[in-house]
């Protein structure tokens, strides 16, 4: 399924085989991030619509006028409404919106919208797709991840498998589900562009 | 100063109220078809003349901030037809003397209008006044003179009114052309956007074309996968990878199909290692 190079680009130390498609291999970290970027764009896109609705909706007369109503049945009832508007529900919100994003797309296909457009698949470590429990515990576990600097998504670097700590603990995969393959131009640009900052660094140190 | 007595006339209230007459709106034209393909054609011709000058003025601007390098036009002429057919000398004369025709014209046609019209003067006043001492041809003479000042008269005319038609004229052709060009590009759009065959050509080539970047990130993203590894790698002296650990064959179908969702009875049975 792979072959290895023995000259060029896949020789540079960086990368030493080139497999014919990686699809089913496990994805890496900036397939993931990218994945990642584009949800989290979808969540605030979709939270910060929502929010306005709201705000615009609680604004209309009619509704006000219904607010002071059951205030004077009910003393204090507008309370929940003044807090509707505030920034702290906004936050909950969001936040509660993204889990409800991670879980259901989890569960259902095994791909978010990010993960989609990025060719990407979240499966278990025998290859099925997650249930609902499993899915709330890998989303929960984003927050271990990024607590200590987000050093549990940067796992992913430096691990055989290509796993952070939320897969770990949730004991899940996420793999290139469509034909995956290196762009040669920009990966021999990006290694050229290394090796010249290297050579640099080394004639600089000898000049020294 | 008014009169006093007029200032303190009492206002008639019948005429007080009647408003100060308008100018009386001015008559609406009946469609005349030819009149209408005259102002089209004339506003064509002008706002098409507009549009060429301003790109020709683009033009010249363009080839003077950036010549053209001097061997590559030459290589060019050579290779032309005319650069190959005609002699160099040859055409270059005809070149030169279409320029230098084009400046004695706008030089010299006010001068030779002028010494025209001294030579004529210089000729038909001794002329004249030999022949206005003849009874005969004299009256004649003023006869032709008084005619030659009534057409002329009438030409001067005929002249201003040419002008006060171009004046009324002008803005109103240049406003149908714009509007029809406009209209045109609009209708054939429309119908174009209504034909199903222009509509999957366009949702193809998007969809094609989306697809390409959508193909290119994942390629570049996949790279930077592999990219990024390596670095971290050699920045934690970790040997670099002999090859991508492949993933059980279990593991790769799943990725290939969409894989199967978990029995409650199997996942009991397994535990859903967790």
């Amino acid at each position: 399924m792979s072959k290895t190079r023995s000259k060029g680009l896949f020789s540079t130390g960086i990368l030493n085989v080139e497999p014919d498609s990686l699809q089913g291999y496990y994805a890496g970290f900036a397939s993931r991030a990218v994945a990642i970027v584009i949800d989290y764009t979808i969540i605030f896109l979709v939270g910060a619509v929502s929010i306005g609705a709201i705000s615009v909706f609680l604004d209309l007369a009619t509704v006000q006028r219904f607010i002071q109503w059951v205030n004077a049945i009910l003393p204090g009832f507008e309370r929940i409404f003044v807090w509707l508007t505030s920034a702290r529900f906004a936050a909950i919100f969001v936040v509660l919106l993204g889990y409800a994003y991670f879980i259901f797309f989890f569960s259902t296909t095994g791909q978010t919208i990010g993960k989609a457009i990025m060719g990407l698949r979240v499966v278990t470590t025998d290859g099925k797709r997650m249930g609902v429990k499993r899915s709330f515990i890998r989303t929960l576990c984003y927050a271990v991840s990024l607590a200590p600097l987000g050093l549990g998504f940067l796992w992913v670097l430096g691990e055989d498998r290509r796993r952070a700590w939320h897969d770990k603990i949730a004991h899940t995969y996420v793999l290139y589900v469509w034909d995956a393959r290196y762009e040669e131009n920009f990966l021999r640009n990006a290694v050229y562009q290394l090796t010249k900052k290297r050579e640099a660094t080394k004639v600089g140190k000898a000049s020294k | 100063m008014s009169d006093s007595s007029e200032v303190n006339k009492p206002v008639d209230q019948n005429t007080a109220l009647v408003p100060a007459p308008d100018r009386p709106p001015a008559p609406i034209e009946p469609f005349n078809a030819l009149r209408s393909t005259t102002r089209l054609l004339v506003g064509l011709a002008l706002v098409g003349s507009d549009e060429l000058l301003k790109r020709l003025e683009m033009l010249e601007r363009d080839f003077d901030a950036l010549p053209r390098d001097p061997e590559e036009l030459a290589a060019r002429i050579r290779t032309s037809p005319t650069g190959q057919h005609i002699p160099d000398d040859i055409r270059h004369a005809l070149i030169g003397l279409a320029f230098e025709l084009q400046d004695q014209v706008r030089v010299q046609t006010p001068r030779l209008l002028a010494a025209a019209d001294q030579i004529i003067g210089d000729v038909t006043r001794p002329a004249q006044s030999v022949l206005n001492r003849i009874p005969i041809i004299g009256s004649l003479s003023k006869s032709l003179g008084l005619q030659y000042d009534t057409l002329q008269k009438r030409g001067e005319v005929r002249l201003q009114r040419w002008i006060a038609i171009g004046q009324r004229e002008e803005a109103r052709s240049r406003v149908l052309a714009d509007q029809t060009f406009t209209q045109i590009v609009d209708d054939v759009i429309g119908y174009l956007a209504d034909k199903p065959e222009v509509q999957d050509l366009i949702m193809g080539q998007t969809t094609g074309l989306a697809g390409e970047v959508l193909g290119e990130v994942r390629e570049r993203t996949v790279s930077g996968d592999s990219f990024l590894e390596g670095i971290v790698r050699s920045v934690l002296r970790k040997a670099p990878r002999a090859e991508l650990p492949p993933p059980s064959t279990e593991i790769r179908q799943s990725a290939v199909k969409v894989p199967e969702r978990p029995l409650v009875a199997s996942s009991a049975a397994k535990g859903d290692q967790l």
